[in-house]
């Protein structure tokens, strides 16, 4: 419409307005444009998972595109022309205005999308499906901008008369690459499928990836967890196949308004029961907002660890690895096994707050241990009594500041007062000398870490017993600290 | 506490050609033929029956012959584990601590630096994981692990040490609030893999606390609660479901081993085992009760504490193991 009235990217409003007296204007938004042709990209992974933003487009005067690879995606929605068409349907209901075209290579389709004058018999002027070995044919009219070139280059094209994209087929590409680049002869070899040229999803390419298609739009959460209930056992079947177990879940739900709601689960084992993967995804279910509704859902595996198949015994009872949670038994809802257990406590509350304990290599009493992930085997703890000092069950998570009165220089306190509380010291053990460790960076650990200490193990009048430190080695004298709590 | 073997026998019981004879004082029925002692154990296996809440008394028959005998058994709808300490264990129903349902433990102070009642529950834990090995796997937690569930984080691993629990066999989860808290106690008391479950809680609802109780006797995992909160409780609570309750309020060690010489000398006095008064506030079969126990280090397990004043041991007919030091003494 605005070119038919005359006007052309980089003309001055003034003049656009003149020429166009109701023209409508936006502001030119550059993010804005990209998060939105990003969201579009994202949406489209409706039809294949490999959607990536055709950049390209912006910089060299050509409009922004969306490069989908749809090999062996065509069937799932009856066909390349029917998929064409329900793409650009869809998109027109989402207010975007599009021209769509499939092609041999990614170059070709680009080309045609832009440039392509379509036919006069064509059904839908937006879309054009070129069959195989049509790509020359249907180049050879376009000009030279079709190829992804820059306007530089096109120009010193038009100087040399080269119209078309048909007028440089006939040039041996040995002269072109002297003149023109080697930009232009790798430009023409990729449009003509000489030359491979491969898209970079936006999202990684999961290997295991099952969808479903909904004829109406759901909406209710019952329906979406029927259609996970649905989709859950075909991934487990692919996973089995392929001998894999899953260890991160992607729930993929594309709303009617062209917006994705991902859903991401862990699980501590690679897995691959339906039942147990289903009672993982839980409550978070409820959690998904629908909007006007999801017309389309996969679920994809997108990290996955090899897990062999193991023997069932003959009544169903055997388990396999990872999994096993009660089935088949009269106590339903008993879980038989720990990682089933930990997935289940991850799932809701984040499987870094389901850890194990592992010590650590060092003297620093805070540092002394580690949280590693539950079920992962870890270095065991020396467990006899005269492996080391007596440790507090209860560590505060900062040392908190005392006031503590020594008898004596480098004697225990006496009585101390914590938290507005005073309290008389009737037994005292130490001091227990531990030294900063030298090796670790300083400011990477805060100054507290820095000074030795000399540790007391105290019990109050009322028999409570504390750990008590004083910094050492300054000038002051020190200062006094608890840092934990006996039984 | 006698053990079950008779029970087996008597229940049901036969049927008779004489016609029953009616106790004068009790207005009950009495079979002539069987023998008092038999219809003594029946009805105890009754009541056991019902106090477990099995609805057949073959059911607790069954698992009768590990009561009392103080092993852990997982068949066992009703086992317990022996503290210890003789007076504990003779008190408790069962000849010790319940396994499989819930226990409450709170502090003296319900604050949350109470450390006391911490160490009453690891204390507990490690005579039960001592009953329980842990699986061959190295460093793994496979079976028989303990679930600990804490909104907080200030459980030092090296610290359990001291109760010769081992810390690896420990899965800690740090739960948001309280109904996380309460929520993942419930998912743990079903795997039935967990040897127990503890959970830090501010306050325990009586709903809350059935639930627990009916996951923990379904799974037959043990659950702990262990009081803790910011601020104490302003008001009193309603009874819970769970079978026992303890209060632990610490209590001054005996002494370890003196430095000559240097009594008056605090320096000199050094910390002596963990010694708590614990005060078993209800326990359904068992009166209240009340006990000075310390954790016993060496045997893994408790003993009654030697009553101390100001540090020094003190003089009590019925501690016949320091009658020796306290003659001393008098001397």
């Amino acid at each position: 419409m605005a070119e038919r009235g005359g006007l052309a990217p980089g003309m001055p409003l003034a003049d656009a307005r003149a020429l166009l007296p109701g023209l409508r204007t936006a502001a030119y938004d550059p993010s804005g444009d990209a998060a939105a042709l990003t969201r579009l990209a994202d949406w489209c992974g409706r039809y294949s998972p490999w959607a990536a933003v055709d950049g390209c487009g912006c910089d060299i005067g050509g409009s922004a595109g969306i490069l989908l690879d749809v090999t062996g995606c065509a069937h799932l929605f009856g066909g390349e022309a029917a998929l064409l068409s329900d793409l650009i349907g869809r998109l027109q209901r989402l207010g975007f205005t599009a021209r769509a075209a499939l092609a041999e290579t990614a170059g070709a389709a680009w080309a045609v999308a832009r440039y392509a004058v379509p036919a006069d018999d064509s059904a839908d002027p937006r879309l054009t499906v070129l069959p195989p070995g049509a790509t020359r044919a249907a180049l050879a009219p376009l000009p030279p901008a079709a190829l992804r070139l820059a306007p530089a280059t096109c120009e010193v094209l038009a100087r040399f008369g080269l119209r078309t994209v048909g007028d440089l087929f006939d040039l041996p590409p040995a002269a072109l690459a002297p003149r023109f680049g080697p930009h232009l002869a790798r430009r023409l070899a990729a449009a003509l499928g000489g030359e491979a040229e491969s898209i970079s999803p936006r999202q990684p390419v999961p290997s295991f990836l099952v969808r479903q298609v909904f004829a109406e739009p759901i909406a209710a959460a019952e329906d979406i967890a029927r259609g996970l209930d649905g989709l859950l056992p075909r991934l487990c079947r692919t996973l089995e196949t392929a001998q894999q177990g899953a260890r991160r879940l992607e729930l993929a739900l594309y709303r009617v308004d062209g917006t994705v709601r991902r859903l991401f689960l862990g699980a501590s084992r690679p897995t691959r029961d339906p039942a147990h993967l289903r009672r993982l995804f839980g409550t978070h279910l409820e959690a998904i907002d629908p909007g006007f509704g999801i017309e389309v859902m996969t679920l994809s595996a997108p990290v996955a660890d090899a897990l062999s198949a193991l023997q069932l015994t003959l009544s169903g009872a055997g388990r396999e690895a990872g999994t096993g949670a009660g089935r088949g038994s009269a106590a339903a809802d008993v879980i038989g096994d720990l990682p089933a257990l930990i997935d289940r406590l991850g799932s809701r509350l984040g499987l870094e707050n389901v850890r194990a304990l592992a010590p650590r290599e060092s003297h620093i009493p805070e540092r002394a241990v580690a949280a590693v992930p539950a079920l992962v085997p870890h270095p065991a703890w020396s467990l006899s009594a005269a492996a080391g000092p007596v440790r507090p069950l209860r560590l505060l998570p900062r040392p908190e500041p005392v006031e503590a009165v020594a008898l004596l220089p480098d004697h225990p306190p006496a009585r101390f007062r914590w938290r507005r509380l005073l309290h008389r010291i009737v037994r005292a053990e130490g001091p227990e000398r531990i030294e900063p460790e030298w090796w670790i960076d300083a400011p990477a650990v805060g100054p507290e870490l820095c000074a030795a200490r000399d540790y007391f193990r105290l019990e109050a009048e009322d028999g409570r017993r504390y750990w008590l430190y004083r910094t050492a080695g300054q000038a002051d004298g020190g200062r006094w600290f608890l840092h934990g709590l006996f039984a | 506490m006698p053990t079950m073997s008779l029970s087996s026998a008597s229940l049901p019981l036969p049927p008779r050609v004489a016609s029953p004879r009616v106790d004068r004082e009790t207005g009950l029925k009495v079979d002539p033929r069987a023998r008092p002692g038999a219809d003594l154990s029946a009805l105890r296996a009754r009541i056991r029956c019902l106090e477990s809440g099995t609805a057949r008394p073959g059911d607790a028959a069954a698992g009768a012959g590990s009561l009392g005998t103080g092993s852990v058994g997982r068949t066992a709808e009703r086992a317990s584990l022996p503290l210890g300490a003789a007076a504990l264990d003779a008190h408790l129903p069962g000849g010790g601590l319940p396994l499989g349902c819930l226990h409450e433990v709170e502090g003296a102070r319900a604050e949350w630096d109470d450390a006391s009642a911490t160490g009453f529950v690891l204390a507990l834990l490690a005579r039960l994981c001592a009953a329980a090995p842990a699986s061959p796997e190295e460093g793994a937690v496979e079976s028989g692990a303990v679930l600990w569930i804490t909104p907080w984080r200030d459980l030092y691993a090296p610290g359990l040490a001291a109760f010769g629990l081992d810390p690896g066999r420990l899965i800690l989860v740090h739960a948001g609030g309280e109904t996380d808290v309460l929520w993942a106690m419930e998912e743990g008391l079903r795997c039935s893999r967990l040897i127990a479950v503890v959970g830090e809680v501010g306050t325990l609802e009586r709903g809350a606390g059935r639930r627990l109780q009916l996951a923990a006797r379904a799974s037959g995992v043990t659950a702990f609660t262990l009081r803790r909160q910011r601020y104490p409780a302003r008001r009193a609570e309603a009874p819970s479901a769970a079978l026992t309750r303890w209060r632990i309020a610490p209590m001054s060690s005996a002494p370890g081993s003196s430095a000559p010489g240097s009594s008056k000398d605090m320096v000199g006095r050094l910390l002596g085992r963990p010694t708590w008064q614990a005060e078993l506030l209800r326990c359904r079969g068992a009166a209240p009760g009340q006990w000075q126990v310390e954790w016993d280090d060496a045997t893994g397990g408790f003993a009654l504490a030697t009553p101390v004043r100001d540090g020094l041991v003190v003089a009590e007919p019925a501690s016949s193991t320091f009658a020796g030091t306290a003659e001393r003494r008098a001397g």
